[in-house]
């Protein structure tokens, strides 16, 4: 049977992805991507996680193991490219509303 | 020699093609200019030919191009132009169908 | 000299990061200054890459470990560890490509965009995109990968979106960002995949120890569909007319070379790190069957366009076409040996060389077209005419990228093209006609813009139209030399750059060994 942070992440990323798809506002498919993102976090989290470790933290340590500190940091990676993509997206959205006067994806003036 | 580019069934030697389309374009310049020099500038014969209609006041656009090669395509282009909306939406939609359709190639390639 | 090739992969993706950062601050001490900046990071950087492809021919992968007591110390405890730059010939080889038209449109935008505001973050973005590409292709380490692919898309989608005074701009900017960002989500799912089974995110060392799970599979299928998008295959190519039509003409020209660094991963990633795969051949059908719908489709929708820009996205489309038609026969006969080395390696020097050439005269077509566009002020093809009588300098350039790209001889989109033509007829004719076909309807369409633009009586309301200035005939000019010059020695581009581009593609072997 398939771990329990496992099953949520592709829930999860599933419901972002239906977003993106299917919502008709420029801000829900901003959130969408958001969304599929913090999953995708979730999931390089919990990619590193040991049974009964502690965290990677070398002062102190009681003499157990520890879990993967390299996921960590790519997801303080992801995170931050994540941000820099929703600030950019979202600042896009302020300009086409600015504009066109809508938030609607298919009031859209390049087509075909 | 050089610039003989070998493919693997052939070859290719655009030097001695160089060289081949100046010795031709010498011998249609002297055959041309021992022949009537008829050009009269001003005339009809520097008028486009328009099948013996008069040419439209502003000039040929690009939109009148190749117009019997859309009238033939025309159910095919009708079909592309309603493919190509627009809509961000359906972009991301055809993405997802094509990671399907990819994953499911690769499941049957693979029992295959 | 040692010192910089020993460290040309760091250094050549610092130089353009630092200036990146430093150029809207030096901005403030004028224009002069900021331009400067920006043209000096970007020729280090070129001489830096040119030491780099010169030691990488002549002795092999390079690997630089970022943060090792030397450079070659990769794997001090057994297994890789820190992040690996490496760099075989055909890395070399697209870092190249990707800095000189960089170089090209950093000359080309002095002039172009000289009058606007903004410009300290224009040239900031530029570096940046520099960045992203030298980093995609220089990498050996799938997460880092990812890293610059996003550097890449966050700074191409910034600068789509430039002209802010045009809604326009900023709507192709928003569906550029979306596409990209799910793209590259759906890359890091894949390397998050790889590394929850094999705790390693080295290409090499991944190459080495994959096992072809069920997984596996499924980081293949998205890996290929990621990439793909990024790179404007059909169908996921809707966003590639509206990106390139309407960013700055310079930037479109460098947002050719940009899909390629996509394709460059999928290349990498196809024929490195699952070359081995029992199911490469079946992905190497897919990709063939995407390369013909984009060669078709791409030139099909392109020739009834009257937006001069638009058009020529659809033809950056038609163009992809045939590299992933090269890139699929290469993949699909890669169990074959004897198959391999009769055309499928001739088939991937087709691809490679026509990725250069693409990059060449796809280039010039666009700089041409903002040649127009800053002279007339329109981009709507029914409405210019005459142009040739007042630009004569700017319509002898677009005839050269006109006929290389519909692969006429004597330049170099026939030489790239044969090859296609010749090693794909081994493996199905059928394939080699639709590609001839399309190279036939290119010529239509671009026939039909040189009329509609160049030929004709001149018009009343572009009497004033001048030719362009010079720095933009000079960038306009690089490009064209090159293009003039792969046209009429393709023996020698072939031989020294994409022969072991081709070759270091097909030896898995020789880049997993460079790590462990």
């Amino acid at each position: 049977m398939i771990s329990l942070p496992f099953l949520a992440v592709m829930v999860i990323i599933s419901i972002g992805l239906s977003a993106v798809i299917f919502r008709r506002n420029l801000v829900k498919i901003v959130m969408g991507t958001s969304i599929v993102a913090s999953a995708i976090n979730l999931f390089i989290v919990s990619l590193g996680y040991r049974e009964g470790g502690v965290a990677p933290i070398f002062t102190g340590a009681p003499t157990l193991e520890m879990v993967l500190p390299t996921p960590q940091a790519l997801t303080l990676t992801s995170i931050v490219i994540d941000l820099a993509v929703t600030a950019m997206m979202l600042s896009f959205a302020i300009i086409i509303y600015k504009h066109y006067g809508s938030l609607d994806s298919r009031k859209r003036r390049l087509r075909e | 020699m050089i610039g003989l580019l070998k493919t693997g069934t052939g070859f290719w030697n655009p030097l001695v093609w160089v060289a081949a389309f100046f010795v031709t374009a010498l011998a249609v310049y002297i055959i041309r200019s021992r022949g009537v020099k008829k050009y009269r500038p001003g005339t009809g014969q520097t008028m486009p030919f328009f099948s013996g209609n008069r040419p439209p006041e502003d000039g040929i656009k690009s939109g009148n191009m190749y117009w019997g090669f859309f009238e033939a395509l025309k159910r095919y282009y009708k079909w592309m132009r309603r493919l190509h909306t627009g809509i961000v939406n359906d972009y991301v939609f055809i993405f997802v169908l094509v990671m399907v359709l990819l994953m499911a190639a690769v499941t049957l390639g693979g029992l295959l | 000299m040692s010192f910089i090739v020993e460290h040309g992969p760091a250094l050549a993706i610092a130089v353009p990061l630092m200036a990146a950062f430093a150029t809207p601050l030096i901005s403030r001490a004028g224009g002069r200054a900021r331009n400067g900046v920006a043209l000096l990071a970007l020729l280090l950087t070129e001489c830096i890459l040119v030491l780099l492809f010169a030691d990488v021919l002549s002795s092999g992968v390079r690997v630089y470990t970022m943060g090792a007591t030397i450079p070659s110390l990769t794997s001090p405890v057994g297994y890789p560890i820190r992040i690996i730059l490496e760099v075989d010939a055909m890395s070399a080889l697209m870092a190249l490509v990707s800095v000189t038209i960089a170089l090209a449109v950093c000359i080309y935008s002095m002039r172009f965009m000289r009058s606007r505001d903004g410009m300290g973050y224009y040239y900031a973005l530029l570096l940046m995109i520099t960045v992203g590409m030298l980093g995609i292709v220089m990498t050996g380490d799938l997460f880092n990968m990812f890293v610059f692919l996003e550097i890449l898309s966050i700074s191409s989608g910034a600068i789509i979106a430039f002209y802010v005074n045009r809604g326009e701009a900023s709507e192709a900017a928003f569906k550029y960002a979306v596409i990209s960002a799910a793209g590259a989500l759906m890359v890091l799912l894949a390397v998050c995949f790889l590394y929850g089974q094999y705790n390693l995110l080295n290409i090499g060392a991944l190459a080495g120890v994959m096992q072809f799970t069920f997984l596996d599979k499924i980081a293949l299928v998205l890996l290929v569909s990621a990439f793909a998008l990024k790179c404007g295959a059909v169908p996921l190519h809707m966003w590639v007319s509206d990106a390139y039509s309407e960013a700055p003409a310079p930037i479109s020209a460098a947002l050719v070379v940009i899909s390629q660094a996509s394709l460059y991963a999928l290349f990498r990633v196809c024929f490195t790190l699952f070359g081995a795969m029992p199911v490469i051949g079946v992905i190497g059908w897919f990709i063939i069957g995407l390369g013909v719908l984009s060669m078709f489709i791409g030139v099909t929708m392109a020739i009834p366009q009257h937006d001069i820009k638009r058009l020529m996205a659809y033809h950056a489309v038609s163009q992809t076409g045939y590299i992933l038609l090269g890139l699929g026969v290469g993949l699909a006969v890669l169990g074959n040996a004897e198959a391999i080395g009769s055309f499928g390696i001739k088939a991937m020097e087709g691809a490679i060389f026509h990725m250069v050439n693409n990059a060449l005269f796809k280039g010039l077509l666009f700089l041409t077209a903002g040649a127009i566009i800053y002279r007339t002020g329109t981009r709507d093809l029914n409405k210019l005419g005459g142009l040739a009588h007042a630009m004569p300098v700017t319509t002898c350039f677009f005839i050269i990228g006109m006929l290389s790209i519909a692969g006429l001889p004597p330049f170099n989109g026939f030489s790239s093209k044969i090859l296609i033509y010749e090693s794909v007829f081994m493996f199905s004719p059928v394939l080699s006609i639709i590609a001839i076909l399309v190279s036939i309807l290119t010529l239509a369409s671009f026939v039909k813009v040189f009329q509609s633009a160049f030929l004709g009586p001149k018009r009343r309301e572009y009497k004033d139209v001048k030719e362009v200035p010079v720095a933009m005939l000079i960038a306009m000019g690089i490009l064209a030399f090159f293009i003039i010059l792969f046209g009429l020695l393709p023996d020698l581009a072939v031989q020294w750059l994409i022969e072991p581009a081709a070759k270091a593609l097909l030896s898995q072997l020789n880049y997993v060994g460079a790590i462990v």
